[in-house]
């Protein structure tokens, strides 16, 4: 299966620059979870996933991501189902039910919808291709595709998610060229939406929301996430307190240091200096992961690679952003840094993906 | 098509991270520095704790306070395990009870102090225990080596380190050293994350101060002052001895004494340094200053004769009395024999006004200014409501209230020369670094009478201590004693007038008369037996002075035995003393041999230096035994020679 062709255009600088950022993680998720009580646990348990996830990322890159094509649906709907089971049988955790306890590994369904959907966007795109865009009546199909598991997480709820699916969507219609009119009437109905949307927050999400606005309306309630990571993020000025030296951090100012707000572990410790480098590597994968949707000599290689490099983006984006202030606090990991299975290993597979349609870009 | 599409989302996804990373610059460089003042501030947490506090030396360096390090003993209640066990485990050794243990176990607080300045065996044994949530804390005890000496003077400190009393009050401020800042780190839930926080501590001591008290002095006013209170079954007593030439305070005894090391065991009113709180009626002690007066305004010479009224005189109403009827006597007479219906009339001679003015010029009625808390000025009546009675009276020292620190001042104006000084008690301030940053100059604060005058009037006094003045047991053997006593009726609150029972019995006077070294106050007050300022003071006053006399290595200046009515006889039994020197010459007058004095007694010893020109360098006490150089060594005058002194074994 894996002839010399294949392993001539092994794309090596993208496994490079994921394993780059995985070190990174790996150092930072050390210093992140050093002075908690099961600190080795954690730790440990982030490297058997990585095993996991890059074996996993290994053997997809064996097969033809076309293989893909074919099981899209099914990924699809057996995601669907995982969503709808969380919700009958879901562990809570932190007031959300978006955990499923499988053979002493938890599963994050919400994690895995995300590539699914790009998955099952890619395949309708590929089978209902219209050379001159698309209207409103022909995206139907895929809004149910999106708005199903949308709706299913906002139930968890977990808001951050659901609002991902529809970027990584929205991203994926731009790519697959919609309609300027229909893209015009789709803002407008959102933006007529948005004032009900309100109505349909829970409680702590339109907290959240305000605090985001106004955080230090108040600062040890809601507001308490954001001052914490800004200060964290600040405090380590240009060059950083030196690696288990963050004092916020060891401190355990940081509320979900090691999940969540993971970068502001590694803003405080490495500086300014060091965000510069992660933004860069992410950036760096997420333009190559383009990249290679422009080499892919398919279109559903193109539209995968787009949604996965979409996936990547909006995941950092939104988690820095929410480090940084910028966006509400909302549960959005940081890929291959943030401490979790579901998320880590999800990633790795996105990146086998990735590595597979670069891979077998001139075979036929 | 598709790589313009693929493009844009790539600008777009470029766009994005550069705002974040925008957002990153802004807030780890431009607002970094707010923002890390912010995560340092909440942090840390700090403990004030008790710096170390300065310490308090006598004139020579001897230490009359100091700090030692102990132990204090902090829960951090959230780090408890089990509260229960470890109350259990507590409670024995800090003797406190269980529930009061986990009362402080169950507060909210991170940080709660279990007992302050435990015993080093006390925190041995809980340190032996490793209990978790258990810390210590070094802190430093004030701790007054010498239990009760000059606990009036020192007064005490606080848990807190703070002065409450005494020096310990009045120089809080320099010896306390600023506040110790001890940072810990502190999580977010305020859990103490490293409290032994090594550079975040911060020390500042104390100053150390040096007093001009001499702890031999102190020790010997204290030790003569107990005894004869004990002895006369008084109420309490004050014995000051100062420097008349400077001010200095160089003892200041009170009874009952106080152990400030725990202060808290004795009453409060036993705290106060009543040689300068309290006030009191002079009685004949006064007399000094009214022959002061009169003699500068030259209204009197010392062989004037007054009328005594054979004991009694009637004004109006009121009956003055003299211990004897008196016929006429000379103005010396009247002090030695302290006639009260003479003082009287000689007061009645100088006029209240004059009077007034020499009372204020020798700071009756306002505060000496010494550095000491608390003091209070007395009182003198207002010139205007001054009647004939008023002149007559308080010219024996009745009808006007003065504080002991005042009548020594005063005194020690007359035995100077005829200046007022301060009095003073701290020498000088030293700063850890052990720079001096301060040191206290004598300052006279006004001339009050003439030399002239002043030695006149110590002339009149020295008959005071001579063989018919009221004061002779003060009198020492080789040294001349100006002085006077008082016997002093206390005013009866309740039923008016004066006590006929409850009297003060003082004494007060310089020494040598001469060139004074020395001026000495003892009060003895309501003594039970022999209430008599002669009899009950005077006693003391000799035997404070001799000894301080020799302490301070003063040679004696008078070569005339003491008549041998008076107890300075050598008791039979004991040695003999050696048979008087034959002092060598060497033909130069600036040269000497140095004598044997090896056997001789310390008088005997300071005597021969005199008489050589040699300084002696003395140590112990009793007979010397041992002399450097040896004797017969060639020596110039001047040049010093020191001996050493073991008490006579019977």
């Amino acid at each position: 299966m894996l002839d010399r062709r294949l392993a001539q255009n092994f794309d090596w600088p993208l496994l490079g620059i994921t394993l780059v950022i995985i070190l990174i993680g790996l150092l930072n998720l050390y210093s992140a979870s050093a002075s908690f009580r099961g600190a080795p646990t954690i730790f440990l348990k982030q490297c058997y996933w990585l095993l996991i996830g890059l074996s996993l990322m290994l053997i997809i890159c064996m097969f033809d991501y076309r293989i893909f094509e074919r099981l899209a649906y099914a990924i699809y709907i057996i995601s669907v189902l995982l969503l709808i089971l969380v919700l009958v049988m879901g562990e809570i955790r932190q007031g959300a039910q978006r955990w499923l306890e499988i053979g002493g590994f938890s599963l994050q369904p919400s994690e895995l919808v995300k590539l699914s959907l790009v998955l099952a966007l890619a395949k309708y795109f590929q089978d209902n291709w219209l050379p001159d865009g698309f209207r409103l009546r022909e995206l139907i199909f895929p809004f149910l595709l999106m708005g199903i598991p949308a709706f299913l997480i906002i139930l968890q709820p977990d808001l951050g998610s659901a609002v991902l699916l529809l970027f990584i969507a929205f991203s994926l219609l731009l790519f697959a060229r919609i309609k300027l009119r229909s893209l015009a009437n789709l803002a407008g109905s959102g933006l007529m939406v948005l004032p009900v949307f309100w109505f349909f927050l829970k409680d702590y999400q339109r907290r959240r929301l305000l605090s985001f606005l106004d955080p230090d309306r108040d600062p040890l309630g809601s507001g308490y996430h954001l001052i914490q990571s800004k200060i964290a993020v600040g405090s380590g000025e240009f060059l950083g307190k030196r690696f288990l030296q963050g004092t916020q951090t060891q401190l355990h100012f940081l509320p979900e240091q090691h999940t969540d707000f993971v970068f502001s572990v590694w803003a405080e410790e490495w500086g300014f200096l060091g965000s510069v480098i992660v933004l860069s590597l992410y950036l760096f994968l997420i333009l190559w992961g383009l990249s290679i949707a422009s080499r892919s000599k398919d279109r559903f290689g193109a539209i995968l690679a787009v949604g996965i490099s979409a996936i990547l983006f909006c995941h950092v984006a939104v988690n820095i952003g929410m480090v940084v202030g910028f966006l509400p606090v909302v549960g959005v990991t940081l890929p291959l840094m943030s401490y979790g299975g579901s998320s880590l290993i999800i990633t790795l597979i996105g990146v086998g993906l990735l590595l597979n349609i670069s891979m077998r870009r001139y075979m036929f | 098509m598709k790589k313009t599409r693929i493009i844009v989302i790539g600008l777009f996804f470029l766009l994005c991270h550069l705002v974040i990373l925008s957002r990153t610059f802004q807030l780890q460089v431009l607002s970094s520095e707010t923002l890390r003042a912010r995560a340092e501030r909440q942090q840390r947490k700090t403990i004030a704790l008790t710096p170390r506090r300065g310490r308090i030396f006598d004139r020579e360096g001897q230490e009359l306070a100091a700090s030692v390090g102990v132990d204090s003993i902090y829960a951090q209640p959230q780090k408890i395990l089990t509260r229960q066990a470890v109350a259990r485990q507590l409670s024995p050794v800090l003797r406190i009870s269980r529930k009061e243990l986990l009362k402080r176990f169950s507060s909210e607080r991170q940080f709660v102090w279990l007992s302050r300045r435990i015993s080093p065996s006390q925190s041995q044994r809980i340190k032996a225990l490793e209990l978790n949530g258990i810390g210590f804390i070094r802190e430093n005890k004030r701790f007054y080596p010498n239990r009760t000496l000059a606990g009036h003077l020192l007064g005490f400190a606080g848990l807190d380190s703070q002065g409450l009393e005494g020096l310990e009050l009045k120089y809080d401020y320099l010896i306390k050293g600023e506040s110790e800042i001890f940072v810990a780190e502190r999580d977010a839930r305020g859990y103490i994350i490293s409290p032994q926080g090594g550079s975040s501590l911060r020390f500042f001591e104390g100053n150390d101060l040096y007093l001009t008290i001499h702890k031999g002095i102190q020790h010997v006013a204290e030790k003569e002052l107990k005894k004869a209170v004990l002895e006369t079954k008084a109420k309490s007593g004050t014995v000051i001895v100062t420097n008349p030439h400077t001010g200095e305070v160089l003892a200041m005894a009170l009874q009952p004494e106080f152990n400030p090391n725990c202060f808290w065991r004795y009453q409060p009113s036993t705290w106060r340094n009543r040689a300068i709180t309290d006030s009191f009626e002079p009685g004949s002690t006064f007399k000094a200053f009214l022959l002061a007066a009169a003699i500068e305004e030259s209204i009197v010479r010392p062989d004037d004769l007054f009328y005594c009224e054979q004991g009694s005189l009637e004004i109006g109403d009121n009956i003055i009395r003299d211990p004897k009827e008196y016929g006429w006597l000379t103005l010396k007479q009247i002090i030695h024999f302290s006639s009260n219906i003479g003082a009287g009339k000689i007061g009645e001679k100088l006029g209240k006004e004059k009077f007034y003015r020499y009372i204020t010029a020798f700071g009756f009625g306002e505060k000496t200014g010494i550095d000491l808390p608390g003091e209070i000025s007395g009182l003198v009546r207002p010139l205007r409501s001054w009647y004939q009675m008023t002149l007559r009276t308080v010219s024996f020292g009745q009808g006007i209230s003065l504080t002991p620190i005042q009548l020594i001042n005063a005194l020690g104006a007359i035995a100077n020369g005829g200046q007022l000084m301060r009095p003073f008690v701290v020498k000088k301030v030293v700063d850890p670094r052990g720079e001096i940053i301060r040191t206290t100059q004598p300052s006279v604060m006004r001339r009050v009478i003439s030399p002239g005058t002043a030695r006149t009037a110590t002339r009149i006094l020295t008959g005071v201590t001579k063989e018919n003045g009221t004061g002779w047991r003060a009198a020492l053997e080789g040294y001349e004693v100006a002085g006077k006593t008082g016997t002093a009726q206390k005013a009866d609150i309740i039923n008016g007038g004066y006590s006929e029972d409850r009297l003060i019995g003082s004494f007060m006077g310089f020494v040598p008369a001469e060139d004074p070294k020395l001026a000495i106050l003892v009060i003895i007050d309501e003594p039970q037996e022999n209430a008599n300022g002669g009899l009950v003071a005077a006693p003391v006053f000799r035997r404070v002075a001799e000894k301080a006399l020799l302490i301070m290595g003063t040679p004696p200046t008078q070569f005339v035995s003491v008549p041998s009515s008076t107890q300075f006889k050598t008791k039979p039994g004991v040695t003999e003393p050696p048979p008087p020197l034959k002092i060598p010459r060497t033909s130069s007058s600036d040269e000497v041999q140095l004598p044997n004095l090896t056997g001789l007694s310390l008088r005997q010893a300071l005597l021969a230096g005199q008489a050589t020109g040699l300084k002696l360098r003395i140590s112990g006490s009793g007979q010397a035994v041992e002399q450097r150089p040896t004797p017969g060594t060639a020596m110039s005058r001047g040049e010093e020679c020191w001996i050493k002194l073991r008490p006579r074994s019977l």
